[in-house]
């Protein structure tokens, strides 16, 4: 599913990510945790394409497509989804338009005819009242003006409509109190399924409590340094990254 | 004979044109025959024969402060008609610009067409002389002296505050296929005490008009009294395109002004509003979509002259291939104008390597309990913003034009008309049609 070999990476000369190796298998939803400025984020933006991340060595094969070679939206048609630690805010862009500009987008890459207003009014209405979103939040401009809650479950409501065969989680848990992390992790875990795979990117392994892993893995200083079951995360959790002789870096480069 | 009464006409006129032997013959000439002529309205002949005197120092036929990233010399220097008849537009042709609702004021290449207009229950007339030349200052605004000079038409509208219920009122001016010359025209505008009004002015194109229009606009918001006054410009390609409002803002009245333009090889657009009452208050929005080699200017001069006024100014500029904005923006604040908050914001968003903006915010305070501030931005779109939209399958070249969008349809939330809001968001939505990103930009 997705095959990540050797992967060096680096922002504006800044040596991120130093022979990154990781396997991803069909229906399976990894962790990646590490201290701050291990390149947890990198990984993220350097997988869905982002603008100055620039891979110098290694490969990323996903669906047995050399990903590096696709631009961002190719890799969104292909099904590579990045839930935004930060979601951005878009002035003047209403929820709706957005969102139906994006499953329209997506329909058209896949060759698909574009669903109607009234088609996509429905299918978006279903699935933001599950995730417990109103119609005002969707008319409303793109996240602005809304609190940290709402645009991670914006977040989710896009993975809902987008349905991506690769999500990506950049810290979806940083600024969620305890019920919006249950609501977000619940609008994901009704997304999982056999055909879809996940990287689920996280500083604290409360999240894990939630959405659980099949591995996890620790990243410093750009590797991946231990892999293990959903425990593992427990026992960093008790012990500190320390446990594994490593240590955080005052500021994560993102 | 006719040609002796040129002569004597000349001669009469002979003082008023000095100074003009370093200009080219088109502009002497262009300027003695503006100076001659004598077409428009008997009622305004002592405005014309002021004006008269006025209008070579008027006119930005040299570098001048005012006029200083706006070149109209361009225009005089070239060889012209100052007239032309007024060609045929269609009622359907009409359609396009038409909003619900409104009753209308319609001008056809500086005419007014009484066929076309529907001025069902709408208090106008003759051109107020109460207000006529009152209002908009002859020497230091737009080509007020020009138009003065060369004036063919005008109009005078008058909202009263009565119980009845007010139509809304659209202005529209259209210039037609061939048309080639030079249009004049004023409207003055009385809106009365305690009353509510909107109106709209339309410029738009049949076709491709080519020459000059200059229209003045004066305004006189009456005690208590509220205007709305909705502007979008859609000009002809080779016009240029020059628009000055003046207006003076009585006692807890409100003045709230909207803009969106576009087309013209050239345009300005320029607001002067003299807050006059006390507690009364201009809210001055825009947005400019330029492309091509086309220009816009939009100048402010909002002035507090008493205590308890409040402005406030947002600009934005959204500029593509070789376009080009200006936005010249002064707020005065007299002495005695305590208590006074004033704000001014002008925002860029350039499209291309080529694409320009000049900002030339400009305070003058003399009183001392005042709040104001000044802003400008010039950039180009959110490259986070941009990420984001193309990680959810769109296309760099739609995304980029979403963003657009918001950056301009952000400015609509002041509009309370949902038929004007939809009339601008299709017009913006056309203008996005033929944006396309060719990968440059600034």
């Amino acid at each position: 599913m997705l095959s990540i070999r050797n992967l060096h990476a680096e922002i504006q000369g800044k040596k991120i990510l130093k022979g990154l190796n990781l396997e991803l298998g069909l229906g399976e939803v990894h962790a990646i945790m590490g201290p701050n400025g291990s390149g947890k984020s990198t990984l993220s933006y350097v997988l869905a394409g982002r603008p100055g991340y620039e891979v110098t060595r290694g490969e990323i094969y996903y669906k047995d497509k050399d990903l590096l070679r696709l631009s961002v939206e190719e890799r969104a048609g292909e099904g590579v989804f990045l839930a935004f630690q930060y979601p951005v805010e878009i002035p003047g862009v209403s929820g709706m338009s957005f969102l139906r500009t994006a499953v329209n987008s997506m329909r058209k890459y896949r060759g698909e005819e574009d669903l109607s207003a009234a088609e996509f009014l429905r299918l978006a209405r279903g699935k933001a009242s599950e995730l417990g979103m109103d119609q005002v939040m969707l008319n409303r401009a793109v996240n602005v003006g809304f609190s940290g809650g709402e645009k991670k479950r914006n977040e989710v409501l896009q993975m809902a409509l987008l349905e991506p065969s690769l999500a990506l989680l950049d810290e979806t848990d940083s600024g969620l109190d305890i019920d919006a992390l249950k609501i977000v992790s619940d609008g994901f875990n009704a997304l999982r399924s056999r055909e879809r795979s996940a990287l689920v990117i996280t500083h604290y392994q409360r999240l894990l409590n939630h959405i659980v892993p099949d591995k996890v893995h620790v990243l410093a200083e750009g590797r991946i340094v231990e892999t293990g079951g959903k425990d593992l995360a427990k026992e960093l959790e008790e012990k500190g990254y320390g446990m594994l002789g490593i240590q955080g870096r005052e500021l994560e480069v993102s | 004979m006719e040609c002796s009464v040129f002569r004597v006409e000349s001669l009469r006129y002979r003082k008023l044109d000095q100074g003009l032997d370093k200009f080219s013959p088109a502009i002497r000439n262009y300027v003695s025959e503006a100076l001659s002529s004598d077409a428009g309205p008997e009622v305004l002949s002592d405005l014309r024969s002021q004006a008269r005197k006025v209008l070579v120092e008027t006119l930005p036929l040299s570098r001048s402060e005012r006029w200083k990233y706006t070149d109209l010399r361009r225009y005089f220097a070239k060889p012209k008609k100052l007239t032309d008849a007024p060609g045929d537009i269609d009622r359907k042709e009409l359609e396009r610009f038409l909003l619900e609702g409104y009753a209308r004021v319609v001008f056809i290449d500086g005419f007014l067409s009484t066929e076309l207009s529907d001025l069902e229950n709408v208090d106008w007339g003759p051109l107020d002389r109460k207000i006529a030349g009152r209002v908009a200052d002859i020497k230091t605004t737009g080509l007020v002296a020009l138009n003065s000079v060369l004036l063919t038409d005008g109009l005078a509208l008058r909202v009263t505050n009565s119980h009845q219920q007010q139509r809304p009122i659209q202005l529209i001016f259209l210039t037609s296929d061939k048309f080639c010359g030079e249009i004049h025209n004023r409207i003055t505008i009385d809106i009365e005490e305690n009353s509510t009004a909107t109106i709209c002015e339309t410029h738009g194109a049949i076709g491709n008009g080519t020459g000059l229009c200059n229209y003045v606009m004066e305004i006189l918001v009456g005690k208590n009294a509220l205007l709305r006054y909705v502007v979008h410009q859609q000009a002809a390609k080779k016009l240029n395109h020059i628009v000055a409002r003046a207006g003076r803002i009585d006692q807890d009245a409100k003045f709230i002004g909207f803009s969106m333009l576009e087309g013209g090889v050239l345009s300005r657009s320029e607001t002067t509003l003299s807050l006059t009452g006390v507690g009364s208050e201009a809210k001055l929005s825009g947005i400019a979509l330029m492309r091509g080699r086309q220009h816009c200017d939009v100048t402010t001069d909002i002035m507090h002259e008493v205590s308890r006024c409040n402005s406030e100014q947002v600009f934005k500029n959204v500029i593509d291939d070789n376009g080009r904005t200006v936005f010249q923006g002064r707020v005065y604040v007299a002495q005695d104008a305590q208590v006074t908050e004033a704000h001014q914001l002008n925002r860029n968003l350039l499209l291309s390597k080529n694409a320009r903006a000049d900002s030339k915010p400009e305070l003058i305070i003399h009183a001392d309990d005042v709040k104001c501030s000044h802003g400008a931005t010039v950039g180009d779109l959110d490259e986070e913003a941009l990420f984001f939209l193309r990680s959810r399958g769109i296309t760099e070249n739609i995304a980029r034009g979403l963003l657009i969008r918001g950056f301009a349809a952000e400015m609509f939330e002041i509009l309370e008309d949902k038929n004007v809001v939809k009339y601008l968001d299709d017009v913006l939505e056309k203008w996005l049609l033929s944006y396309d990103y060719d990968g440059e930009v600034a």
